[in-house]
């Protein structure tokens, strides 16, 4: 038994396929992530890395024809693998909650938001075996959470989703994760679908009630610039694999992996003068993955060995701790 | 004064004048139309041979006015010029002959190619109509626009379903410039596609653009890529343009608080980098009923009381530098 890595989230060698006609797509092929309490760990790749089927297994969401084969995952030491729906729906939605990309839709159509943000808190306080409080109380703290969010209850609690812009219904969402008081939130791209002045209030406003409550948060994003301002770690996907993981400022100032190094180069950004310099090659069919480093048919440092054995994960000597870095690359295994 | 003259130096392209779009909207059949203010007098000039950039939120009416240019959708009123031709005063078999000269590569590229028609269909259809080429002179024509996108002979008997979001872009691209355009709007090209997809996709327009001397107006929501591709930027806000300049003005001598706002709401994808977070309260007006006075003050972090009474001019600060507010930055 390998030591526990992360107080809060640990999750090792987790593999997840689905089934389809066309083939067993292998969608995650051994992630390796951790985080500890009130940290906020950043999610990045492109589509199709299998940032969200993370996310996903984590809430034991992964539904048919798709399945966990391999790997752990603890919560708190507990693994959430092993447990069955009962003892999962006492942790879903309370210690661990998730907000969507896309906001309305994750809302009920056809009730009003304060309606749902209470019929949450009252299913929390029966999944947890609270006796119920009383329905004003409930109101109560359903208010509160809209005045958290900043949101002016009058107006808000009797609208319907289809009656709330893009950047209310993230707020009502972020309300309603956060009225449980979890001890992880899961935000599967938050602001994609929000201009970039309303993403930057949702942003701010994340940031201070996270503070505030301690609260960690998985942050999945394929914006390179919401990774870089809101998290203290991040962990880089490519083709069901993390390939780099460590803090912000060994990532961003101290890329290893040629992949990382790829995707930091590809982001256009104010003020860059340099061009912009792209990654040859397209992402690979996971039904057929290349064999080896998945990466290795587009890398420019590939060697012999890159197709064919997997790489391990490994820690990156001669750094500090706490970056805990890590790279899953050729180019940096002592032994190669 | 050097970048005066320089942008004197090059010839205009396109020149749209008072140019308004007004969309009818009813409430039920027997109410009064309220009109949704799409775009709202614009004034611009394109110069031949470079990138005019458009940015603003979703709703400002960037997407409307690159097909109002166009006469993809019938302007309420003004007046576009390209080269020397009042394009609204032409009729429909005269249009046709200029669509070969402007063309449009939009956002999406999984909807904007027929599915059922082959590559070769796709791109050869145009050549067909405005050159009435023999098919062995399509084919070649189409072999040789697809080397130069970055795509194979082989692909020119597949259909888009096929293909990768970042390859269909490609055909988009290819399609559009086998009529050897002299100007293109290019639509939100890149924002339904991966990083490291954009790159590939941006520096190629940007190459296309210095072989074929193409003029591109480019709409979209993404400073860092106007940044990375335009010479000229407008900022748009409510069907407006609130301030126009060169890139540099735009970025380095911000005069209107809204892009300044704007451009500091954008995360710097650089920790070292510190992010002001500085946060444009509010969110953007309902198009029919627009504030008073200048649009942005309900927003506006400096507004007085002026600004709610009267709506500022687009006034030049610098030569080619314009703004529209009462009281610009810097100044």
């Amino acid at each position: 038994m390998q030591r526990r890595r992360g107080d809060l989230l640990d999750i090792s060698g987790l593999k997840v396929v689905f089934d389809t006609y066309a083939g067993q797509v292998k969608a995650l092929n051994g992630v390796e992530l951790w985080m500890n309490h009130g940290e906020r760990l950043g999610v990045v790749g492109e589509t199709g890395c299998g940032k969200s089927v993370t996310a996903l297994s984590v809430m034991r969401l992964i539904d048919e024809p798709g399945k966990i084969i391999e790997g752990n995952i603890l919560f708190e030491g507990k693994d959430l693998t092993a447990l069955s729906e009962g003892e999962l729906n006492m942790i879903r939605g309370k210690d661990i909650a998730m907000i969507f990309q896309e906001p309305v839709a994750a809302l009920n159509p056809v009730m009003k938001v304060g309606a749902q943000i209470v019929e949450n808190i009252e299913w929390q306080r029966k999944s947890a075996a609270q006796e119920r409080g009383s329905p004003l109380q409930t109101v109560q703290i359903m208010r509160d959470m809209l005045k958290f969010v900043g949101l002016d209850w009058q107006r808000t609690e009797n609208l319907y989703p289809h009656e709330l812009s893009g950047g209310m219904a993230q707020r009502v969402m972020i309300a309603m994760a956060l009225s449980s008081k979890p001890k992880l939130l899961i935000a599967d791209e938050p602001t994609s679908a929000l201009d970039v002045t309303i993403q930057a209030q949702i942003l701010n406003l994340l940031n201070s009630l996270v503070k505030e409550t301690r609260t960690a948060v998985l942050l999945i994003t394929h914006a390179m610039g919401v990774a870089a301002q809101f998290c203290d770690f991040i962990a880089v996907m490519y083709a069901g694999n993390v390939v780099e993981y460590g803090s912000l400022h060994a990532i961003f100032d101290n890329p290893l992996h040629p992949y990382t190094k790829g995707l930091l180069k590809a982001v256009p950004k104010i003020g860059r003068t340099d061009e912009l310099q792209s990654i040859p090659g397209i992402v690979p069919d996971l039904i057929d993955p290349p064999s080896g480093c998945r990466f290795h048919p587009r890398c420019p440092h590939r060697g012999p060995a890159c197709d064919k054995a997997q790489p391990r994960f490994e820690p990156v000597g001669g750094e500090s701790e706490a970056d805990r870095h890590h790279v899953a690359c050729f180019l940096y295994q002592k032994d190669h | 004064m050097q970048a005066a003259t320089e942008r004197e130096g090059r010839e205009i392209l396109i020149q749209a004048k008072h140019l308004k779009k007004l969309f009818a909207v009813k409430k039920n059949f027997y109410s009064r139309p309220l009109y949704v203010k799409a775009v709202d007098d614009c004034n611009f000039s394109i110069r031949k041979n470079t990138v005019f950039g458009i940015v603003g939120e979703s709703g400002s009416g960037k997407t409307t006015l690159g097909r109002v240019i166009l006469r993809l959708i019938e302007a309420t009123n003004g007046t576009v010029v390209f080269d020397d031709t009042d394009l609204m005063s032409l009729s429909s078999q005269e249009l046709r002959l200029f669509r070969r000269r402007m063309q449009i590569i939009s956002q999406d590229p999984y909807n904007s190619l027929h599915p059922r028609k082959v590559v070769k269909k796709l791109i050869g259809e145009g050549l067909q109509l405005h050159f009435q080429l023999s098919s062995q002179e399509i084919n070649e024509r189409v072999k040789h626009i697809l080397t130069l996108v970055g795509l194979r002979e082989e692909h020119m008997y597949r259909y888009p379903h096929e293909f990768s979001g970042g390859q269909r872009q490609r055909i988009a691209i290819a399609r559009a410039l086998v009529l050897k355009p002299e100007f293109i709007v290019l639509d939100e090209p890149t924002s339904a596609l991966d990083v490291s997809v954009q790159a590939v996709i941006l520096k190629m327009l940007k190459e296309l653009k210095r072989d074929f001397a193409l003029t591109y107006m480019l709409i979209t929501h993404d400073l860092a890529v106007i940044d990375y591709m335009a010479d000229d930027v407008a900022v748009m806000y409510l069907g407006q343009i609130v301030e126009m300049g060169s890139k540099d003005d735009i970025f380095l001598r911000t005069a209107h608080p809204y892009a300044r706002l704007l451009i500091d709401s954008v995360p710097p994808p650089t920790p070292s980098e510190h992010w002001s977070g500085k946060v444009l309260s509010g969110e953007i007006p309902s198009p029919i009923h627009v504030p008073s006075g200048c649009r942005f003050h309900p927003r506006c972090p400096q507004a007085k009381d002026i600004c709610a009474k009267e709506e500022p001019i687009l006034s030049e600060l610098q030569p080619g530098h314009f703004v529209k507010c009462h009281f610009p930055l810097g100044s």
